[in-house]
This record gives structure tokens, sequence and C-alpha cells, in this order.
């Protein structure tokens, strides 16, 4: 890992601590740090962008620097925060939106201040699919970070802060990705939390006029009032049973939560809430699995959970170890696909996948280094990829293969080969003298 | 004979050599049960035991002053196969021993430290690591389809399989 700022590299770091976190109930918009001691004799100035990136310049990070602070003669302690922080420095009017699109809202939200009375934008990126949608309702006077929070619940969106150059905003997603078994350790746990019974959700109307003592109201920046009506409505859980103790989720004193949006708010929230499990994996993982992100894990030998990322706790070594935890976890109904591997219509070697029913699965079939009766073959697949739809049972799919290097007896035969690649040492390992 | 930040010591002395392939602390069983081991790549450790030269304190001095500085690392040009390597490495655990003999006859023996390299001496690049699993084609110095090689004297080379003629001059 190194670190990017104004333009000079720093690749000797050293106690790199990085969790980013995601929250797609719309809770909360949690603000993500790293923190990492830099050894350098040169000052680094708080204030600005630090990018944190792999060895292949992947960006992990791309946060402002809170502080720099010189803990000893060869080391700056850096703390570099998302730019989710920068939002809670500027305070935005109390504002009326009525059919504002979100692409219009975020314009005026996505700012941080500059200097005194003047704020400048921040890069983000909506989602096309979430541009379009309107906003309407009242929001008080309150920071860009908690307007921000407040449209993200309005449209169904959580913020994407880590792994990219700008802040984006994404829909949340209802399809678990599969971590592959050979990047899961042993072994996931799961946790049962306590059950929801049900969610409700208050939706709002405004009308402008004089408000009489008994009426709620509120009143935006130019000095209008409003009149508020608000509604309850309500799903509960269809797996609690009447025995259970009422436990409901109540979402309400959000504005922006109107007649048009609520049913579908309430679904999503019912869909968090509802599925009540938290799961704890640890995974490999190389800047893929992204909090906000849902994936499904092994629990077991033929059992998955997904979930959404929370968060993804890494340690460092030549690769990452992320612990991910996953909320709004569920069970996933899964089976195990098997790939054999033919050669003359004998197998030659399988690999097994445990993937989520009606997964849409690309797999990549490597080449095969396989040694039988005293030939080290190299096979490598006929197809570069396998492709499908995982169905609800266990399922086999067969891939042909050639031979591309046969070695025996101490003599190499080329037998198909398209390109050679500059690894040394390979084939040699085999070699009978 | 070895050699400490440009200074070369052509002293008696026994070198042993330890090459660690280090596994990072993120290696684990994964849910597939086989053992993901994340190597950051291979480190070398040398132990020098050496013999102080009586007529020749002084350098065994400048050695032990050397030895002892308060540094990240030294440049060390140690031996390595059939040859030398220069790494960047740290000393640690310097010690000899003090010998006093009736009559005040004094000297230094058992004189041991360790090497340690700062840095690995071999490390796959990322990329490779993550691609691990698809086995790489050997590079065999360009080869085409239809063509037989041979490893001998550490190369792949063309392989030419012997001809015999029968009595009617027939190749085969």
């Amino acid at each position: 890992m190194h670190l990017i700022i104004d333009l000079q590299e720093y690749d000797r770091l050293k106690g790199l601590s990085f969790a980013p976190g995601a929250d797609v109930t719309g809770d909360t918009l949690p603000i993500n740090e790293f923190a990492v001691d830099v050894i350098t004799d040169a000052e680094i100035a708080a204030g600005q962008y630090a990018e944190l990136r792999d060895e292949l310049d992947n960006l992990w990070a791309k946060y402002w620097i809170i502080t720099a602070r010189r803990v000893s003669e060869s080391a700056v302690r850096v703390v570099a925060r998302s730019e989710l922080a920068l939002l809670d420095g500027v305070t935005l009017p109390a504002t009326m939106y009525a059919n504002t699109t979100a692409a219009a809202v975020l314009e005026d939200v996505m700012v941080r201040k500059a200097s005194a009375g003047i704020v400048a934008p921040i890069d983000y990126a909506l989602d096309s699919t979430l541009e379009n949608i309107a906003i309407s309702g009242f929001c008080p006077k309150q920071s860009a970070r908690e307007r921000l929070q407040w449209v993200c619940m309005a449209i169904g969106a959580y913020v994407k802060t880590a792994f990219n150059t700008m802040t984006e905003i994404l829909p949340i997603e209802n399809d678990a990705t599969p971590v592959p078994l050979n990047k899961t350790f042993w072994r996931p746990s799961v946790t049962e939390g306590e059950l929801i019974t049900e969610v409700r959700v208050t939706a709002y109307s405004f009308t402008a006029g004089t408000p009489s003592t008994t009426d709620q109201y509120v009143t935006d920046e130019g000095g209008t009032h409003y009149i508020v009506q608000g509604q309850t409505i309500s799903l509960a859980n269809p797996n609690a049973t009447a025995a259970e103790p009422d436990n409901p989720v109540e979402i309400e004193g959000v504005y922006l939560i109107n007649g048009d949006n609520a049913s579908a708010i309430l679904s999503r929230m019912a869909a968090c809430y509802f599925r009540n499990r938290t799961v704890e994996a640890d995974v490999i993982d190389n800047a893929e699995f992204v909090p906000g992100q849902r994936v499904a894990v092994a629990v077991s030998a033929d059992a998955m959970e997904g979930g959404n990322i929370e968060s993804a706790s890494f340690a460092f070594g030549k690769q990452a170890r992320a612990r991910l935890t996953l909320v709004a976890a569920a069970p996933v109904e899964a089976g195990k696909l098997t790939v054999e591997y033919l050669w003359d219509g004998n197998k030659v070697h399988e690999d097994k996948y445990l993937l989520p029913a009606g997964y849409a699965y690309t797999i990549e079939n490597p080449y095969l280094d396989i040694t039988l009766a005293a030939h080290r073959y190299i096979f490598r697949p006929d197809d570069a990829t396998i492709t499908g739809t995982m169905p609800a049972l266990d399922a086999t799919v067969q891939q042909s293969v050639g031979v591309a290097l046969d070695l025996h007896e101490g003599i190499l035969h080329v037998i198909s080969v398209d390109s050679i690649t500059e690894e040394t040492d390979e084939i040699t390992i085999g070699v009978i003298a | 004979m070895f050699t400490i930040d440009g200074l070369t010591w052509d002293i008696p002395c026994d070198i042993d050599r330890v090459m660690e392939v280090r596994p990072s602390d993120i290696s684990g069983l994964l849910m597939d049960k086989t053992w993901f081991n994340d190597v950051l790549g291979t480190y070398l450790r040398y132990s020098v035991t050496l013999a102080a030269n009586p007529d020749d304190m002084t350098a065994y001095y400048q050695i032990m002053e050397t030895l002892n500085a308060p540094v990240d690392g030294h440049a060390f040009v140690l031996p390595y196969n059939e040859s030398t390597i220069q790494i960047t490495a740290r000393v640690e655990n310097v010690r000899d021993v003090y010998v006093m003999l009736p009559g005040g006859a004094t000297y230094w023996k058992g004189t041991k430290f360790d090497v340690i390299a700062n840095g690995p001496t071999k490390e796959q690049a990322l990329g490779e690591v993550i691609a691990r699993g698809m086995s790489p084609l050997p590079d065999v110095s360009g080869p085409r389809e239809g063509d037989i090689y041979i490893y001998t004297n550490g190369a792949w080379t063309p392989y030419t399989a012997p001809s015999y003629a029968d009595a009617d001059d027939m190749q085969f």
C-alpha cells in the first residue's frame, strides 16, 4: 500500500487501519477514515486529499486529511476522512421541495465549506437510476450530511465512500453476489438479532397557511408556514407469531417521506429489519467486496447467508483480508455447482462452487497442471469461461480441455499454445533427469 | 569473507544461512478446506560466527563498532549459492566472550551475530499473487506447436530425436 498526497508518493507505511462502512437503512451516514504512520522526514499538511492505493495502483480511498501529526523523528501520523465529514461543516437552510429531482437536490447538498460563508462543490456521482426520482417534502435547517441522509432514505440509496475517486450514491441492492469458497475464511458466524415485529413509516403532507395553535407546522427559510399532517402505514413481520412481544421499528419525523414514496420505503425498511441476522465473515478482499454491497457467504458446506456489508475491517499482508459485518442477513437458497473438466471424455479435474439459486455465473476456466501416468500435462480449456444460471438444486456442468504441453521423461512436447508467459521454474519441477 | 558497508573482512568465519518464505498474519484456512498462504516474500537470514585475529584486534574492534551502530540496517555482501548477494539487513544479537587467563593474558572469542534482511529478496507482484491458481504456461523460450524440447543444463532446448536407418536405408 502507498499514499499519494499532492502528487508525492509515500510507500513506507506502518500501522494502517482502514475499516470503511456503509448504512443501507438510512439511519446514519458513517464517516469513513484511514489512519496510518507515514515514515518520512517531510512534513505533511492537513486540509488536502490523500489517496490510499495498493501495489497495482488501485484506489482504496481518497480522503481529506483531518490531522497530520509528527509522532516520532521519522513518522507522521495521518488521519484522513471521507468527504461526508466535510458535509458536516455546511448548514443548509430549511427548504420545501416540490417534485424536485434527486439530482437537483443533491447539487445543493454535496458541498463543503471552502472559507467563511463560501461553499465549494464536492465531486460525486449519482447513479442514473436515481437521478430523476422526485423529492417532495420539507427539510429543516440541517447539516448537508443529514440532508444527504434524508435524501438517501427517500430514494432508497446508500453512500459509497471507499474504492472510488469520488463519493457515489447508489441504489440499495437486492441481489447478493456470492463470495467464493476459496476467498472465505473458516468460518463465518451468524448471530440472530431480536425479532422486529412490525415496521411503521409516517408519511407527511404539507399545506401552506397560517397554523392554529393546535396545528403542527414547519417554517421554511422565507418564513412561509406549512401545516403538517402525518399518516402512519405499517407492515407486520409475517414471521412474528402472536406470542412475540411487540417490538416495532418506527420511522417518523423524516419529512421527505410522503404519500408517493412511503410504501416503497416501508418495503425497503421491512426488507432490512425483518432480516434480523448478522453475519461476521473473514474474506480475502482485494477491493472486491465493498461496504453497502449485498453479498452471500458460505456458512457451512452447503448453506449461504446473504446480507449487506455494513463494515469491512481490513488487515493487510501481501493481499488484504477483511472482516465483513453483514446486516439484514438471511439464509440464501444455494446449490453446489460442479465443473468437470474432461479430456477425451475422461474427467481429469473438478471444481466445486456454492452459488445462490438464480445467480448468473461466469466462471473463468483455469489451465490445469496435472500429472497422469508419468506425464505432466498442462491442459488448456476449450472455452475461456463457463456461463449459466444456477438452478435451485445442485448441478454439474462439463468443460472439455486439450493438452497444451506434455512433459514425459524430460522431453516436453508442445501440443497447443497461443502464448507463453514469462513465468519460469514451473515445468522444471517435474523434470525426470 | 563478508562485506559490511563497503568494508570487506577476510577473516575465518562460519556463515549459517536461512531462507524464509514468510507468510503474513492474514493467512488461514478457507471454506474450501485449503490453506490460504499469503506470502510476503523470501527473506534471508544469516548467522555469522567469526574468529578474532589476535594479531589484528584493531580490525576486530572496528567490526564490532560497525555491528553495534544504532542504525536501521547495513549494506551486506554475503555468500549466495555460487556467488554473493547484496542485501540491506539489520544486525541483531551481537555477542562475544571475553577470556582472561592466569598471568594477565586476555582475548575475545565466540563472536556471533545475526544478519536479517530488511526486505524480501524475492517477491511476487500483487497481480501475480491474486491470479494464483491459474497455472501459467512455462517459459520454454518461444515454442511452437509441434516442437519438442528437452531440459538440459538448466534450459529448454529443441530436441531432435535420433534417427536410424535399416539395411534398406529406410529412415526411422
